[in-house]
């Protein structure tokens, strides 16, 4: 669920806080648009792709992963047609075409269906591995991103008579717009400024750490911030310490 | 409350088959009128010098006569069509739909494509107000539920012919393949599907559980094959559901089966294959949890018409010592085996030149057994009345030895009889009123007797014995009346010094002792032979072989008295 700031939208808390008009958010410009500390690379150590890589061969045609069962499925049907074949002597249809019949008959009831659900398995373990591919990816690209913001952050507080001069909110809309993303980019930050660790402090004051503060609401907490209007929460319920923690709103 | 029976009337037709030629009961002309088929009538479509039996299922008939299988087709409408694409033609169970405008629709249910793929037959009905579908005008199209039509819709300019002159007649054979348009068979949508072949020649068939069941094939003699349940057309065996066809013999595992002489099909719920010198029996269905079993492995049934049941479910059949009586399950009991010991060698009867056939009459309560030389029609005949256990030899007019019996239970009771399929082509039944045997445009007169003995006169067998006195009233009271009256009686007389020379004077029927002519009905003048006639046996034979004739008796007295020692 996302924040508005002042009719911006921000799946981070912290980027919406950042963004608050008077707030600790400072608007201003990147030259040339884009953030200098971002350097626009992913961190997906090669160990984690390689096995990511590996994972999915394995459950890739002609990967290790079904070997096995066409092997039960010889063995099964070896077993059903030797006692097929004895029930029907059994019943006096030794000599008829059901003999003959068994082995389709195996193959419809047993053998087609589980190789259905092998490859269903298939399919669907490829297809979290994609999806879990594609959020390890964007994870660490946003976490560059997030690191990189922070630094610049902090690199405008230390520079205390800086005032920018073109209002730009400092967000990369399509680059928070991830949970993941939220993720690292609430936890990175805080846990970085904030001399508690996040996990004991109160929301209010894990957001806003003072160091952040602009005089003007260096007296303030984060509530009576909020209710000053300086910063606007246009949706839904004050986070919890968890939820943000994973990088959402429970609502 | 008046009860209307008239909405719904089940139609019963008796079909037969002579002269290779198929006729069947135009009810719609008059109850037992018959009329020839004349699609049957055209040369190689029948050969009824071979064996040829018929049966009915899904209100067809199906003839097995060798290579010769055909179809006698009751219900359906043909369309012919302009030949519809190789493998694209609309699989049975389809719906074809003709919109003749103005919200009249022509509807068929597809059961039979000819392997030209040129007549589709199936059941129509019809809606809005149509009443035939049409051809020329209106397209027709196949909602395609389980095969892939080609053309969809057959133009109405390739619909050549539309038939509802039923029956229809057409060649047995497997369903055409047809393209899946869904999943079904086990095969996906969208491959062809074929439905297997007949055997090349069958000459046994029946209904059984709905499937069509053939056996003597030429080829396999020991094989039997069963179509899919309800669905004559598919032979395509080894489908893996419940109503798949299903083919095989009779015999324990690893041996090769019996050969297969007769199918018996007991209500839905068994088979029984009479064979060479065994018998089997099918318990349920083959597909679905049945058994195939022994009835008994040391009686063979004699041929693919000599069996029939009785009104209490007893099976009887000519086997290999004479007349058997059986339950299904059960042992078969030979039943003729102490009257007549040497049945079968007495009757010299050779599958390959006579046939026997037999079934229960069940008004007059008993089982007619018939053996008739196929070349001239000669018999020799059986009654075995099931209420005296008793065997009443008989034996017709060579133009009537019976080729086939059959129990007609026709709606009208007129026609409701026993029927003798003969070897002149007529069919005939029993009648209480007449006094001679019809052989078509002469009759014949009835030549029947009772003989009576050997008989002991004496007491002592060691003794003779003299008959001085013999008393026969004869049936139907006075003249008149209400009791039928019997007409004049031959009696003959025999006396000899052993049983068997007796036995053999009643066999001969020649020089009897005494011959005397008893006057009828009742007591007449001189009912009383005074004649005496002396010996230790005596046989008796009443008879009357004379045209437009009939006979009966009331009660025979005999008055005998010792008469010394034998010299």
């Amino acid at each position: 669920m996302p924040y508005y700031v002042n009719g911006q939208e921000f799946m981070s808390s912290a980027l919406a806080k950042a963004a608050s008009p008077g707030g600790y958010s400072i608007t201003t410009t990147y030259p040339g648009g884009v953030n200098p500390y971002y350097k626009g690379t992913s961190a997906v150590s090669p160990a984690a792709s390689k096995a990511m890589q590996n994972a999915i061969a394995y459950y890739q045609e002609g990967g290790g992963y079904g070997k096995g069962v066409e092997a039960q499925l010889e063995r099964g049907r070896v077993k059903a047609l030797a006692s097929g074949m004895q029930s029907l002597v059994s019943a006096g249809l030794g000599g008829t075409s059901l003999g003959a019949g068994l082995g389709k008959k195996y193959e419809e009831e047993v053998a087609a269906p589980m190789r259905a659900q092998v490859e269903s398995q298939r399919a669907q373990a490829i297809s979290g591995l994609e999806m879990a591919k594609a959020q390890i990816i964007q994870g660490a690209t946003e976490a560059d991103r997030s690191r990189a913001l922070q630094e610049y952050l902090a690199l405008l507080q230390s520079q205390s008579s800086y005032r920018p001069t073109v209002s730009q909110p400092i967000v990369q809309p399509q680059s928070v717009t991830q949970q993941p993303t939220v993720q690292q980019s609430v936890t990175q930050p805080v846990a970085n400024k904030t001399e508690e660790p996040y996990k004991d402090v109160p929301y209010s004051q894990s957001l806003v750490s003072t160091a952040y503060k602009p005089s003007k609401y260096a007296n303030m907490s984060w509530q009576e911030m909020i209710a000053s209007g300086g910063v606007t929460l246009q949706e839904g319920k004050q986070p919890s310490l968890e939820s943000l923690y994973q990088g959402g709103w429970t609502g | 409350m008046a009860v209307d029976l008239s909405n719904s009337i089940s139609y019963k037709r008796v079909i037969a088959i002579a002269n290779d030629e198929l006729w069947y009961e135009d009810i719609d002309v008059a109850a037992g009128t018959m009329v020839q088929l004349a699609a049957s009538a055209i040369e190689g479509q029948l050969d009824t010098s071979d064996n040829l039996n018929m049966f009915e299922l899904l209100q067809k008939v199906f003839i097995v006569n060798g290579a010769n299988r055909k179809v006698a087709d009751f219900v359906n409408t043909k369309l012919t069509v302009t030949a519809l694409t190789e493998d694209r033609v609309p699989a049975h169970g389809d719906i074809l739909t003709q919109d003749q405008g103005d919200e009249k629709y022509a509807f068929m249910i597809v059961d039979f494509v000819n392997t030209a793929r040129t007549a589709i037959y199936g059941y129509a009905y019809y809606t809005g107000g149509a009443i035939a579908f049409e051809k020329t005008d209106y397209n027709i199209t196949s909602n395609n539920a389980i095969g892939n039509m080609d053309p969809n819709p057959i133009l109405g300019a390739d619909v050549i012919d539309v038939s509802d002159a039923r029956p229809h007649w057409y060649d047995w054979t497997a369903y055409p393949t047809i393209t899946l348009s869904i999943a079904k068979y086990g095969q996906e949508s969208g491959t062809t599907k074929s439905f297997g072949s007949l055997p090349n020649k069958a000459y046994l068939g029946c209904n059984y559980r709905g499937r069509a069941v053939l056996s003597g094939d030429p080829e396999h003699p020991h094989q039997w094959y069963m179509s899919r349940q309800l669905n004559p057309w598919d032979w395509e065996y080894g489908a893996n559901d419940a109503q798949s066809p299903v083919a095989g013999g009779d015999a324990d595992a690893g041996e090769i089966g019996d050969i297969i002489r007769t199918l018996i099909p007991y209500k839905d719920d068994y088979l029984i294959n009479g064979c060479a010198s065994s018998v089997w029996y099918i318990a349920g269905d083959p597909a679905e949890g049945g058994s195939l079993n022994e009835l008994d492995l040391t009686v063979g049934m004699y041929g693919a018409n000599s069996w029939c049941f009785d009104g209490k479910g007893y099976l009887y059949f000519f086997g290999t010592n004479g007349l058997y009586k059986t339950t299904i399950p059960g042992n078969p009991e030979c039943i003729s085996a102490i009257r007549l010991p040497n049945l079968v060698n007495d009757e010299a009867v050779d599958p390959t030149t006579y046939r026997i056939t037999m079934v229960y009459d069940r008004v007059r309560n008993g089982i007619l057994i018939c053996i008739t030389k196929l070349s001239d029609g000669s018999n020799s005949n059986y009654w075995y009345d099931l209420i005296t256990n008793g065997f009443f030899p008989e034996n017709y007019p060579d133009e009537c030895g019976p080729y086939s019996l059959f129990y007609y239970a026709a709606n009208s009771p007129t026609y409701r009889d026993l029927l003798v399929g003969c070897k002149d082509g007529y069919i005939r039944k029993f009648s209480e009123s007449a006094k001679d045997d019809d052989v078509g445009p002469t009759d014949d007169a009835i030549d029947s007797y009772v003989g009576f003995g050997p008989l002991q006169i004496n007491k002592d067998p060691k003794f003779q014995g003299k008959i001085i006195g013999l008393d026969l009233i004869t049936a139907g009271g006075t003249s008149g009346g209400s009791e039928s009256d019997s007409d004049d009686i031959i009696c003959k007389v025999f006396v000899d010094k052993t049983a068997e020379s007796i036995i053999e004077k009643l066999s001969a029927g020649t020089t009897p002792n005494v011959l005397k002519t008893f006057k009828a009905p009742g007591r007449q003048r001189g009912y009383i032979m005074k004649q005496k006639v002396k010996g230790i046996y005596a046989g008796i034979e009443l008879r009357n072989s004379t045209a437009v004739q009939t006979w009966g008796f009331e009660q025979l007295l005999i008055d005998a008295k010792p008469a010394g020692k034998e010299k």
